[in-house]
């Protein structure tokens, strides 16, 4: 079960619930934005959205619903910390595959080269800080 | 120590948190001005100074995309169509310019007023039927 460490699993705030948290308020804003405003998100969000295709408002609404529900499990998992490695997974794993399509779309062309700066701290480096959040967090559990 | 984890899980917290909505000025949209000149909405594009407008024509619709010299999209004060002599107005819809019940067999005149004032024109062939 949950060891005494307070980072981790266990309830009580930590440096690494405020980082969850953040988290989750962070996929919550961008869900809501996606759900509320599709055609304003594609065109405002700086990561040059419309490099990749014309919009489609639906699917950027299943988009958001998406991120809402990261969100949602992330801020859940601040206040029920048996939620936690579960949540950090999942989120973790999103953006990895998120991640792994943006390499694949630039590689063959669909976006052109900018897009691995454009990509890098919006995209590239949140993994290799997820990552670590998952760690964490199931060491806590361990 | 304690404040100094405090302040990292901050940092890393505010970065993972604001990640998506920053912009980076070291990196541009699109590239260098007038890199990329494919239409896409599968339609056709024309360049106007430092400006693209795109043009689609499906089932009597017409869209208009209006983008800087880097294909940043920009919403246009205003915009109109000339087909046959008839001026049409275009209304800004979600992310582009739209008219509805186009009948087009040639040329349309695409006209946009930018919110600075720059006025806009371009012609496109749709003589070959829709997009």
């Amino acid at each position: 079960m949950a060891q005494s460490d307070s980072a981790g699993a266990t309830p009580g705030f930590s440096p690494v619930v405020l980082i969850i948290g953040l988290l989750a308020l962070g996929n919550l804003l961008n869900g809501a934005w996606m759900l509320a405003d599709p055609a304003h998100w594609y065109v405002t969000l700086p990561a040059g959205i419309p490099d990749f295709g014309p919009l489609n408002e639906h699917f950027v609404r299943d988009l958001g619903a998406l991120f809402v529900l990261m969100g949602g499990a992330l801020g859940w998992s601040v206040f029920y910390p048996e939620w936690r490695l579960a949540a950090v997974a999942g989120v973790t794993g999103f953006q990895i595959l998120h991640a792994v399509v943006h390499v694949i779309d630039t590689l063959r062309g669909l976006v052109g080269p900018e897009h691995w700066a454009i990509d890098f701290p919006a995209i590239y480096l949140p993994i290799v800080l997820l990552v670590w959040l998952f760690l964490k967090v199931r060491s806590q559990v361990r | 120590m304690s404040s100094l984890r405090w302040l990292a899980a901050l940092a890393v917290g505010g970065f993972l948190f604001a990640s998506p909505f920053l912009r980076y000025s070291g990196a541009g949209h699109a590239g260098e001005s007038h890199m990329n000149h494919e239409a896409r909405h599968g339609g056709q594009l024309g360049m106007i100074g430092d400006h693209h407008i795109e043009a689609v024509l499906r089932d009597r619709t017409l869209e208009a995309f209006v983008s800087d010299a880097k294909r940043v999209p920009i919403e246009p004060r205003s915009g109109s169509i000339k087909v046959d002599g008839r001026e049409q107005s275009l209304r800004w819809v979600g992310y582009r310019l739209l008219a509805h019940s186009v009948v087009v067999e040639g040329d349309v005149e695409i006209r946009v007023v930018l919110d600075d004032g720059t006025r806009l024109a371009t012609t496109f062939d749709f003589s070959d039927g829709d997009t």
